[in-house]
């Protein structure tokens, strides 16, 4: 019920930024940049999502945790 | 920390953010995000490596001091592309009002929002502890959606909504 609820919201939410109503618009008080500058800023965006996704990836390969005893390993074997 | 950088570019050009664009960011963005990651199940195999059991240690604190820094410097480039378009007109903000309807603003508004989506998928790391993030059945329509929403939010559609009303 709450999933549901969260993901019709999220849903909603698309719906009412990629079609936008004139009083949305008003409301978030964007300015009209250029379509061009616009997709330039997503592209942008997923680059930074590729970057951040590779960092994390990086960071905890190379901060690994210790292992726990050896009587913890036999018990997991 | 990525409102915190937004905030701090805007301010240092005299723009803010809109109390309008905080609660967008907080209500719609956010929340539902926060909510929706733990529903992330753990891996199906124990793993024999311990969990982080503080929020000081090393992996905790490189991971977001670094996250936050690769967050800042991508806002910094979108505020310095911008400044570098041929149209643009640096904004002379006006001490008596708040300066929040310029570019500078839409800009660095649309590149953070997209951030906090990148932010929770790259947080949402899997093994050894939790299953993948697209194994997520209830995060992965939220944050495409919200993904998508923020690509097509489309401030270019501003005029011809104004011009239409």
């Amino acid at each position: 019920m709450f999933t549901g609820l969260l993901i019709l919201q999220t849903v909603a939410n698309a719906l009412i930024l990629t079609v936008p109503p004139p009083w949305i618009i008003s409301w978030l008080e964007l300015y009209p940049l250029p379509f061009l500058f616009r997709t330039f800023l997503v592209v942008l965006a997923l680059l930074n999502a590729a970057v951040l996704l590779l960092l994390e990836q990086c960071i905890s390969a190379v901060c690994r945790s210790p292992q726990l005893s050896t009587s913890m390993q036999v018990l997991d074997e | 920390m990525i409102q915190f950088a937004s905030v701090l570019i805007l301010y240092s050009i005299g723009a803010i953010l809109g109390n309008w664009q905080f609660l967008y960011i907080d209500l719609f963005l956010v929340l539902p995000l926060a909510f929706i990651s733990v529903y992330t199940g753990p891996h199906h195999k124990l793993s024999k490596r311990r969990p982080v059991c503080t929020l000081l240690s090393r992996e905790v604190l490189v991971s977001l001091l670094s996250q936050t820094l690769v967050n800042v410097m991508f806002q910094v480039l979108a505020f310095l592309s911008l400044r570098m378009q041929p149209w643009y007109t640096p904004l002379v903000p006006n001490p008596d009002i708040n300066n929040i309807v310029c570019p500078e603003t839409s800009a660095v508004f649309l590149v953070a929002n997209l951030q906090y989506i990148s932010s929770v998928a790259a947080f949402s790391s899997g093994k050894p502890f939790r299953q993948p993030v697209f194994r997520n059945c209830t995060s992965q329509p939220c944050s495409r959606s919200l993904y998508e929403a923020g690509a097509e939010a489309d401030p270019h559609n501003h005029q011809t909504c104004s011009r239409d009303s």
